[in-house]
């Protein structure tokens, strides 16, 4: 098992190499000027011009660049932003616990609204509550993530506050608030208000796909032989359902979990902007707009690594579902 | 940027999809919304003391890049240095008349190459120590370093001395002299430029705290609490992404209308998403919102009163490229008056802009001093005369290849090129769409690459100056002339205007400059920007200066 880690944790290295590195040619190749991007319209004078190059050092060829940016990134320093020459380590340090905090608490929702209602669905199959689920998974898998944020700020926001709700009704439209937290992660005084609606429309989609993979799996699960066999040893419903069918219909869910986790943190983009979230996704998109290479750079070498680092998380997750399953040695047959 | 394109359209969607949902809601009632009392604009009353004040409009569409007077260069930014320094000279808010600030009076020489000013002896730093002519020595000095990098350093250029920086020669202006015993400031410039006192009310113009000679990097100066002289200061450090508070400066010394700022806080809340922004403001959480497009209409009769949607000094315009064969040259004046004639600029305003805005009349808006009105003999629409004109010039058929409409892709311009298009068209003048990088469209036009092409300009300073020279000398060519014009005779009136002491007729010489370029017709003026900010009815006295920027210093709260 520990060879086996110490092996995947090796294979970030190249993965790491490949994504900079094809990402740093990419600025090269697509046409972009950030130091005119800087001064919008304006036409920027040749000794400005001069100034902020040689700043940034874009005065010298790619190579140099690159060879620079790796000296730096292997002592841990990301550079600085050409937009406004704060430090990447610091702009990532302020972004990415805000990210990672929304996608903690859109993964808790959709674990345990995905995976209880998908299980329901499944156990009671076409009852009334499976075609409830069924259809509304559908729906909000379908609704796009800016038009579920657009509404639910009206109707949670400006409409409540508009006709006179009580405080209850009524939340926050954008921000993060006061920004409390305790354990990195429990929203601290009226915290939880600013994270309701965030974390429910980030979670939205995922959940909705969770259940319906959740049911699916577990309508294979209940036609297993093991499950018949837990059956006639006696057991009850109850315990034949989440001891022996839960457990087995898990591994193909915990993959799309964790792997969404990694994705929640990076493509919260849009969910992000909606509720103007200070996290990675609204600075990555602004990074881009403007050309700034050293904070795309610097999210994306997060990204990767937290993709990968889930990815093993995941795949180490499967022997506690399934036994069977062995790390690092050959299938001997 | 295609993305971000889908994403506004969806967003037009979603707005849909929401109304459907509020009607099916309300069963048709059309929904009062927040207090639709009205309310005339807040200038009656005394003013009130105290109260925090939450800002949804400032950063509606993200933080700037800085707010180190330095290097702000956009106007979000310039608004925060505008609250937290004061300047030599000030353009008053409400009339845009020159108005000593820190600087108590200030005289030229007859050549318009010296000026010198006298400060005044009870303006003070947030920290209580006075403010003396060789902080506004350092200010300058600091902006211009190369190491600073400041895109907006080319601010000091009339400056004598700047260019030996420039070139590594020097580390200082050799143009500047402090006299702290006395509190004068003399200023040496590199040319005649009559208008230099005005420019100083630019914030780039800021004194800087002697604090600053601590940093080791002064880019990062910004990051932590700047000690300014302005009506308020930093509460805190700057919470990039989430928000920039401000504090009264109780040590202020009382500014053109000599009194401190009412409101005790203002905490400008920063935005990624102007939609979400404005629903923040509906929601009640601020006083001030900013609207977004295509709501402009429904949210001012709903806030009637209540929105501040003055024009401000800003111009958008399509522009001919002069040394274009086919539309270039005084051999094609008649097809650039017969364009000029056929493009329907209420059209714009009214289905682009939602009414906000108003047609452009002439290329300098109203509020420059020395505007004059109706310049331009093409701003209205005359299908006829154009049509007359081109038969003049030798018909459409002359036109072998469509006309480029360029402009940059995904900053709103398409909707423009497209009504500009069916103009045309009704001519029978062939044209086509030709939307360019916004990373490399500028670029491009600068270099002559452009046709028919589409280009604004907002005014640094309240003056003639700042919208004719940069736009249209021949030395701006490769520069911000993307009409490619070069006329000696535009550039001998704007000299001589640049030269002129007397102001009356500075102004009378670039009215005549800009006859010229509206009689070659080298540019389409559609419209003048105008404010899009609707407030609360607690807040009062909001006045908007002609460079858009909001006089916080000036209003209350009213509990």
């Amino acid at each position: 098992m520990g060879g086996y880690i110490l092996r995947r944790l090796l294979h970030v290295i190249p993965v790491v190499w490949g994504a900079v590195t094809i990402l740093f040619l990419l600025f090269f190749i697509v046409p972009g000027d950030p130091v005119q991007l800087m001064a919008g319209d304006r036409a920027v004078t040749a000794e400005v011009r001069a100034n902020i190059e040689a700043r940034f050092g874009l005065d010298k060829p790619w190579y140099v660049q690159y060879v620079d940016y790796w000296k730096r990134l292997v002592t841990g320093d990301l550079g600085v932003s050409f937009r406004n020459n704060r430090s990447v380590n610091a702009i990532l340090g302020e972004a990415a616990p805000a990210s990672l905090r929304l996608a903690i608490w859109a993964i808790i929702i959709e674990v345990i609204v995905g995976i209880s209602t998908g299980l329901v669905s499944a156990v009671r199959r076409y009852s009334f509550t499976d075609v409830l689920t069924t259809v509304s998974t559908a729906m909000l898998a379908a609704i796009p993530v800016f038009v579920l944020g657009a509404a639910l700020q009206y109707f949670l926001g400006v409409y409540t506050f508009q006709h006179g709700f009580p405080d209850w009704a009524r939340f926050p439209v954008q921000g993060i608030g006061p920004d409390t937290w305790t354990f990195f992660f429990i929203p601290t005084g009226s915290q939880w208000k600013y994270l309701v609606l965030p974390a429910f429309t980030l979670a939205a989609v995922s959940t909705a796909v969770v259940a319906r993979m959740m049911r699916t799996t577990m309508l294979e699960v209940v036609r297993a032989d093991y499950m018949r066999t837990a059956a006639s040893k006696g057991l009850n419903r109850r315990q034949v359902v989440l001891k022996h069918g839960l457990k087995n219909a898990m591994i193909p869910v915990v993959t799309l979990i964790g792997l969404d986790l990694a994705s929640l943190i990076g493509n919260a983009l849009i969910t992000e902007t909606v509720y103007n979230w200070p996290g990675l996704g609204t600075r990555l998109l602004g990074a881009i707009v403007s050309r700034d290479a050293p904070i795309v750079l610097g999210i994306t070498a997060i990204l990767v690594l937290t993709y990968v680092l889930m990815n093993l998380l995941v795949d180490i997750s499967y022997s506690f579902f399934d036994p069977r399953i062995r790390y690092g040695k050959e299938a001997t047959a | 940027m295609g993305q971000l394109r889908c994403r506004r359209a969806g967003r037009v969607l979603a707005l849909v999809f929401v109304a459907i949902l509020a009607l099916a809601a309300c069963g048709g009632g059309g929904g009062g919304g927040g207090g639709g009392q009205t309310d005339t604009v807040g200038e009656a009353g005394t003013p009130v003391s105290g109260g925090d004040l939450i800002d949804l409009q400032n950063f509606a569409q993200g933080e700037p890049d800085h707010i180190d007077p330095g290097l702000a260069g956009v106007i979000q930014g310039s608004q925060m240095t505008q609250l937290m320094w004061d300047g030599l000279t000030e353009n008053d808010y409400k009339t845009g008349e020159l108005k000593p600030m820190v600087a108590e009076s200030w005289s030229g020489n007859p050549e318009a190459t010296q000026f010198v000013f006298k400060l005044r002896k009870d303006v003070k730093w947030s920290d209580g120590s006075p403010v003396l002519p060789s902080d506004f020595v350092r200010g300058w000095n600091r902006a211009i370093q190369k190491a600073f990098a400041s895109e907006i350093a080319y601010h000091f250029d009339p400056i004598k001395g700047k260019a030996d920086v420039d070139a590594g020669k020097a580390t200082t202006m050799s143009g500047l002299k402090a006299d702290d015993a006395n509190y004068t400031l003399t200023v040496d410039l590199a040319f005649p430029y009559s208008t230099f006192p005005l420019t100083t009310s630019h914030s780039v113009f800021s004194p800087v705290h002697k604090e600053v000679e601590k940093l080791k990097d002064q880019t990062k100066y910004e990051q932590g609490i700047m000690t300014g002289n302005g009506p308020y200061k930093l509460a805190e450090p700057w919470k990039h992404e989430r928000y920039i508070k401000l504090i009264r400066n109780e040590s202020y010394w009382g500014g053109l209308n000599k009194h401190q700022a009412y409101l005790n806080t203002i905490e400008f809340r920063i935005s990624k998403d102007v939609d979400s922004a404005f629903s923040d403001f509906e929601a009640g959480t601020g006083q001030t919102g900013f609207i977004p497009p295509g709501r402009f209409a429904e949210v001012k009769a709903k806030y009637a009163g209540r929105v501040s949607d003055k024009p401000f000094l800003g111009t958008d315009a399509w522009t001919f490229n002069m040394k274009d064969p086919v539309v270039g040259g005084p051999d094609n004046l008649k097809l650039r008056q017969a364009i000029a004639l056929a493009i329907d600029k209420q059209a714009i305003v009214n289905t682009v802009h939602n009414g906000s805005r108003k047609v452009a009349m002439s290329w300098t808006p109203p509020g420059i001093p020395g505007y004059k009105e109706g310049l331009n003999a093409n701003a209205n629409r005359d299908v006829n005369k154009a049509k007359q004109l081109l038969a003049e010039w030798g018909g459409a058929s002359k036109i072998t290849k469509p006309i480029k409409l360029n402009f940059g892709a995904g900053a709103g311009h398409d909707p423009k090129a497209t009504i500009i298009q069916a103009n045309l068209k009704e001519l029978g003048i062939p044209s086509e769409l030709t939307p360019g990088d916004t990373e490399t469209y500028f670029s491009q036009m600068r270099e002559g690459k452009g046709q028919f092409l589409r280009n604004g300009w907002i005014w640094d300073y309240v003056s003639y100056d700042n919208g004719m020279y940069s736009l249209y000398h021949s030395k701006a060519i490769g520069g911000d002339n993307l009409a490619q014009y070069s006329n000696p005779d535009f550039d001998k009136l704007v000299d001589q205007a640049r030269a002129a002491t007397d102001p009356a007729q500075a102004n009378e010489l670039y009215t005549q400059a800009e006859q010229l370029i509206l009689t070659d017709v080298v540019v389409v003026p559609l419209t003048w920007y105008a404010g899009q900010v609707a407030y609360s009815e607690q807040l009062k006295n909001v006045i908007q200066s002609p460079l858009d920027f909001f006089a916080y210093d000036e209003m209350w709260l009213q509990q």
